[in-house]
């Protein structure tokens, strides 16, 4: 054996690109941004420091909070529904019925459309008039109005500011497909044998699920949790695409993603830019912290 | 639970459930086929239907077209005037059509309303009637679905004449908006950052799996914790750092650092080559082969399934990215289809939503087509991603 190469450099050798492109696109990034944050930066001009004047300026910004707050009541409605519907169709497709691989491909193809088209459709969707969400909604109401002589109305979703947030989080839901695909590999792990003893003490369907099923998951259902938040906080494509620049609807569909990105790019904002981007990071890594210890009391880790 | 096969009316209640669930998820995309390949008036009804319907204007129109197609090629006074023949006969039936849309339109004010008029009713119903009939007529004659397929390819292609001007207008032959260079600058930035994806991915994977070394563990722990950082955090720096370097508004920025792996499919490798039994590559090396020979002449070759995965992963990636062409690049002659896209819809004016369809479903159907070559090797790859470690 001739081995005239330690092993040591062997292997930094072999993850060399990843430690180079780590350094370059990601931690000399995260760095600047770190300076950045503490300075008034055009990018015309040599930065200004300023301290901590822009964290500072967070707390009176009006759109800071409301950014803030949508994003926050997306992830409060999104996630724990998103959830449970994803746990639900994965228990549906985990039967052994024919066809399985159609209805589970039905599912998952949502998520791979790329994310401009699912924006348009959605607008065609739910546009006011000719949309197809009215169009059934309506003729849903019609028989209703003419029994009570109410006037309900489908409303015209994106247009409206109270109906932009359910219409996103409507949309959400089309692509569960990726945590259902997760969830149908992690029922699939679920010991046999576990149920088998349930079924001995007596236990129904709905007690199997809740005493079994989900405990035995609930690890797989925090991994899915982690990157709901992760996601949330940077939605960007498609309520940029489907509001737009401008519009009366663009506030209550205003995300936090998308506020930082008009403070760097189109304002070249990016000292204020890049505290946001820090404060976005730090909340991400807190909450995810903060999922992992609620979730101590609920998560059951098998003994490897 | 899973492996006994349910009761009977567990199994109807379930596939009932299916249906409507797979229903559901596929309308969507379903609706925007249907609407890509209708004629704009028919995308405007308060009744609409699945497929579209062979109309008396659509006829017209086709004729219309025909006859400015021929007209531009030069044909002689004969063709045009029977041409012309026929479309003034459509043109009466097109018409014709438009007054059944009024009369029902009145017919149901008439149902609708108060007092009641029998007779009125009646009549309306009948002169209703005998316009269908004369609408029917016109279109017992008329090749049906050689009709319908003519409208979805204007949709997509449009029809323009030999002199360049743009007759019938779709989303291929749109004046401002140049789908097909926008497709082949995707490509390109596919090609290049999948092959670079692939191989470096492969080889820090190697690094991490095969070789033993002090300290790959802990990076290996960093590796994995990058993936917590979202994009969004590092892209103002990112855009400064790639101006710097005189990359804004080229490719660059969509390929280069793909050049340099990413933690999602390092992890993905890794886990695949962790699976391949040691013997393998230590009877290589006690043979003396290199780490480079047991990478490159027993790794790869065996570890082709998941390479596969890793180029669909990030091919999906590229030509679903939005955000990063949208910061970096700037001409609009080397937008991407994800940014051409939007820009078809929010600076081509008003677009129709049956053109705007078409160009979705264009930008969808190479990810429905690789999705569906490599579907079980897709979910196996996310349903890892989410059971290991």
């Amino acid at each position: 054996m001739t081995r005239r190469v330690p092993e040591w450099m062997v292997g930094l050798a072999f993850v060399s690109p990843w430690i180079i492109g780590f350094l370059a696109f990601m931690a000399l990034p995260i760095g600047m941004s770190l300076y950045y944050s503490m300075t008034q930066y055009t990018m015309l001009e040599p930065p200004i420091w300023v301290g901590l004047d822009n964290y500072a300026a967070m707390a009176g910004d009006r759109v800071f909070w409301t950014v803030m707050r949508n994003t926050t009541v997306y992830a409060l409605v999104a996630i724990p529904v998103g959830t449970f519907i994803a746990v639900v169709l994965a228990a549906l497709l985990s039967a052994k019925v024919r066809f399985q691989a159609f209805f589970r491909a039905a599912v998952f193809v949502p998520t791979i459309v790329p994310l401009v088209a699912t924006a348009m459709v959605w607008m065609w969707l739910f546009n006011g008039e000719l949309g197809l969400i009215n169009i059934v909604l309506d003729a849903c109401f019609r028989p209703i109005n003419a029994l009570l002589g109410t006037d309900l109305a489908g409303p015209n979703w994106l247009g409206s500011a109270q109906w932009v947030m359910p219409a996103l989080i409507l949309m959400s839901f089309w692509t569960v497909g990726q945590a259902v695909v997760i969830y149908i590999a992690a029922l699939k792990d679920v010991p046999e044998v576990l149920y088998e003893a349930a079924e001995i003490d007596g236990i129904g369907v709905v007690g199997k699920f809740v005493h079994v099923t989900l405990p035995m998951i609930s690890p797989v259902i925090l991994f899915n949790v982690i990157i709901g938040i992760i996601n949330t906080w940077q939605i960007f494509a498609v309520p940029y695409i489907m509001l737009g620049t401008t519009g009366a609807a663009k506030r209550s569909g205003y995300f936090y993603t998308m506020y930082l990105y008009d403070k760097a790019f189109p304002f070249g904002e990016m000292g204020y830019a890049s505290a946001l981007a820090w404060v976005q990071l730090m909340i991400i890594l807190a909450l995810t912290g903060l999922t992992f210890v609620v979730s101590k009391k609920f998560v059951y880790y098998r003994a490897a | 639970m899973r492996d006994r096969p349910p009761k009977p009316a567990a199994r109807v209640a379930i596939y009932l459930a299916l249906s409507a669930v797979s229903t559901l998820f596929l309308l969507p995309l379903v609706w925007m086929v249907s609407t890509s390949i209708k004629p704009v008036e028919q995308t405007m009804q308060a009744s609409p239907s699945l497929l579209p319907e062979v109309t008396a204007a659509m006829v017209l129109a086709d004729l219309r077209a025909k006859r400015a197609m021929i007209a531009a090629e030069g044909a002689d006074d004969a063709t045009l005037g029977a041409l012309d023949d026929r479309i003034e006969k459509w043109d009466a039936a097109a018409a014709a059509e438009r007054e059944i849309e009024e009369a029902q339109r009145s017919l149901r004010r008439m149902e609708a309303s108060e007092r009641r008029d029998i007779a009125a009713i009646d009549a309306q119903r009948t002169r209703i009637r005998g316009l269908e009939d004369q609408v029917d007529d016109a279109l017992d004659s008329v090749p049906g679905l050689a009709l319908l397929l003519r409208q979805a390819a204007d949709n997509y292609a449009g029809r323009t004449g030999p002199d360049g001007k743009v007759i019938v207008q779709g989303v291929l032959n749109d004046p401002v908006i140049d789908f097909m260079l926008y497709l082949r600058n995707t490509l390109i930035v596919v090609c290049l950052s999948i092959v670079g994806m692939v191989f470096s991915s492969s080889l820090v994977a190697y690094g991490f799996a095969r070789v033993k070394w002090r300290g790959r563990g802990v990076l290996f722990a960093v590796v994995l914790a990058t993936m917590m950082i979202p994009f969004p955090v590092i892209m103002g720096p990112l855009f400064i750092l790639f101006k710097e370097l005189g990359w804004i508004g080229t490719f660059k920025p969509l390929w280069v650092p793909a050049w340099f792996g990413s933690a999602f499919n390092i992890f993905l490798l890794r886990q695949f080559y962790m699976a391949i039994p040691k013997e393998l590559d230590e009877a290589a090396r006690i043979d003396g082969c290199t780490h480079w020979g047991v990478y490159w002449r027993i790794i790869l070759p065996l570890s082709r399934p998941a390479l596969a995965v890793v180029a669909l992963f990030h091919f999906l990636f590229v030509w679903n990215d939005f955000l990063g062409p949208l910061i970096f690049l700037r001409d609009r002659d080397q937008f991407t289809l994800a940014l051409g896209l939007q820009l078809y819809q929010s600076q081509a004016g008003n677009v129709p939503w049956n053109l705007l369809m078409a160009a979705s479903t264009m930008v969808l159907v190479p990810v429905l087509a690789v999705f569906l070559l490599a579907q079980s090797a897709f979910i196996d790859g996310i349903a890892t991603s989410g059971l290991k470690e």
